[in-house]
C-alpha cells in the first residue's frame, strides 16, 4: 500500500514537473505568433513549387532557433530552395509577414511587404582594415579603409527579370535575375531599378 | 485496468520528460550582445566587438529607421571570417551571417564606411 502511494506521489511529481516545465518553455521559447504563409507569398516563383525537402542542418537549426521564432515566426516547414546566383542554393525562409532569405552563408530579413516591393537585400561592404592586431575584447575599433565598392544580393518577386544598378557618378550596371534572386556589384550604388513585364518601383539604396 | 492505465500514464510521464529536455538542448545556446544603442564614426567604419567565442552566427539589427549596420566575425589570427561584411539597408533591417563553431571568434557590429551614425543592435551567438 505504502509502495504503491509513493509511486502514486512520484507519478504526480513527474507530471507537475512536466506541466510547469512545458509552461515555462512554452513561455519563454515559442514564437509570440503562429507562423503563417500568406497568398502574397505566392507572387515569389519559389512558392509556386514544394517546400523543400531535405534542408542543411545549419540553416534548419538557424531557422528553427528561439531568438528567429520569436523575431519572425519562421516556419521551418514552407522553407523554399531557389537556384540563387550561379546555381548555388539559396533559401527562402517564410515568416509571420515576413520573408528572409539566405545565400548560403548568410542574409536578411524583413516584412513581407518590404520583400514584395523588391527591398528584401543586403548590402555587402568590405570589412574595415584594422590597426593593429586582433583586439582584445570587448573593444572599439576604428577602420582605416574607406570603401564604395559593394555587392548588393537580393530577392524579387516574379516578374522581374533583371535589376540595374545606378551609380553616383552616372554609371550604371545590370545584372540578371536567376530563380528570383540576383547579386550586383558597383561602386556607391544609390539606387536599384527593376526591369520585366511586372516589377516593383525602383528602390533608393539611401533616404 | 488499472495497470494499463498506470503504465500509459507513465509512458505520458516520459515522452513529457523527453519533450522537455529536447526543449532545453534546443534552447541551450548562448549568446551575447555585441552592440546596442547609438554608434558614431568620423571616417572608415567605426564599430565594436564583443568577447570571443566558437560563434554559429552574428546578426545586427539596425533600430534608427535608415542607416546602415553591419556585422562580421574576426578570426583568433586577426583576419576576417568574411570577406564581406553584410550590411543592412533601409528596408531591410535585419542581417546575419552564419559560421561553423569551429574556432573562436569575435563578432563584431560596425558602421557603413559612408555612415557617420546608426542605432544597432546585434548579437553573437555559440
Amino acid at each position: 500500500m505504502s509502495t504503491s502511494r509513493n509511486k502514486t506521489l512520484t507519478l504526480l511529481g513527474l507530471t507537475l514537473l512536466c506541466v510547469f516545465g512545458l509552461a515555462y518553455a512554452t513561455g519563454s521559447e515559442a514564437p509570440s505568433a503562429e507562423p503563417k504563409v500568406t497568398a502574397s507569398l505566392d507572387r515569389f516563383e519559389a512558392f509556386r513549387s514544394p517546400a523543400a525537402g531535405e534542408l542543411p542542418s545549419q540553416l534548419r537549426d538557424f531557422a528553427a532557433a528561439p531568438d528567429m521564432q520569436q523575431r519572425f515566426g519562421l516556419d521551418v516547414s514552407a522553407i523554399r530552395r531557389i537556384d540563387g546566383v550561379g546555381g548555388k542554393a539559396w533559401y527562402l525562409l517564410p515568416g509571420t509577414d515576413s520573408l528572409c532569405f539566405y545565400d548560403g552563408a548568410g542574409g536578411g530579413c524583413t516584412s513581407l511587404e518590404e520583400a514584395l516591393a523588391g527591398k528584401l537585400l543586403v548590402i555587402l561592404r568590405p570589412p574595415p582594415t584594422l590597426d593593429g592586431s586582433a583586439p582584445v575584447s570587448p573593444a572599439s575599433t576604428r577602420g582605416v579603409t574607406n570603401s564604395d565598392d559593394v555587392i548588393i544580393r537580393g530577392v524579387v518577386p516574379a516578374g522581374v527579370t533583371s535589376v540595374r544598378a545606378s551609380g553616383a557618378n552616372g554609371s550604371s550596371t545590370t545584372a540578371a535575375v536567376s530563380g528570383g534572386a540576383y547579386e550586383i556589384s558597383g561602386s556607391a550604388i544609390q539606387s536599384l531599378a527593376f526591369v520585366g513585364p511586372n516589377t516593383p518601383a525602383p528602390v533608393r539604396l539611401a533616404p | 485496468m488499472c495497470r494499463d492505465g498506470r503504465r500509459r500514464l507513465i509512458r505520458i510521464v516520459c515522452a513529457a520528460l523527453v519533450g522537455i529536455l529536447v526543449t532545453a538542448a534546443s534552447a541551450s545556446a548562448y549568446s551575447i550582445v555585441i552592440s546596442n544603442g547609438r554608434y558614431a564614426g568620423q571616417s572608415g567604419h567605426a564599430g565594436v566587438f564583443a568577447p570571443r567565442h566558437s560563434l554559429n552566427k552574428v546578426d545586427v539589427q539596425r533600430t534608427s529607421s535608415y542607416g546602415e549596420a553591419c556585422e562580421n566575425a574576426l578570426n583568433n589570427n586577426g583576419t576576417w571570417a568574411q570577406q564581406n561584411s553584410y550590411c543592412t539597408y533601409y528596408g531591410t533591417a535585419y542581417v546575419y551571417h552564419l559560421f561553423c563553431a569551429c574556432q573562436l571568434r569575435y563578432g563584431w557590429n560596425g558602421l557603413a564606411a559612408s555612415e557617420t551614425a546608426v542605432w544597432m543592435l546585434g548579437i553573437e551567438y555559440y
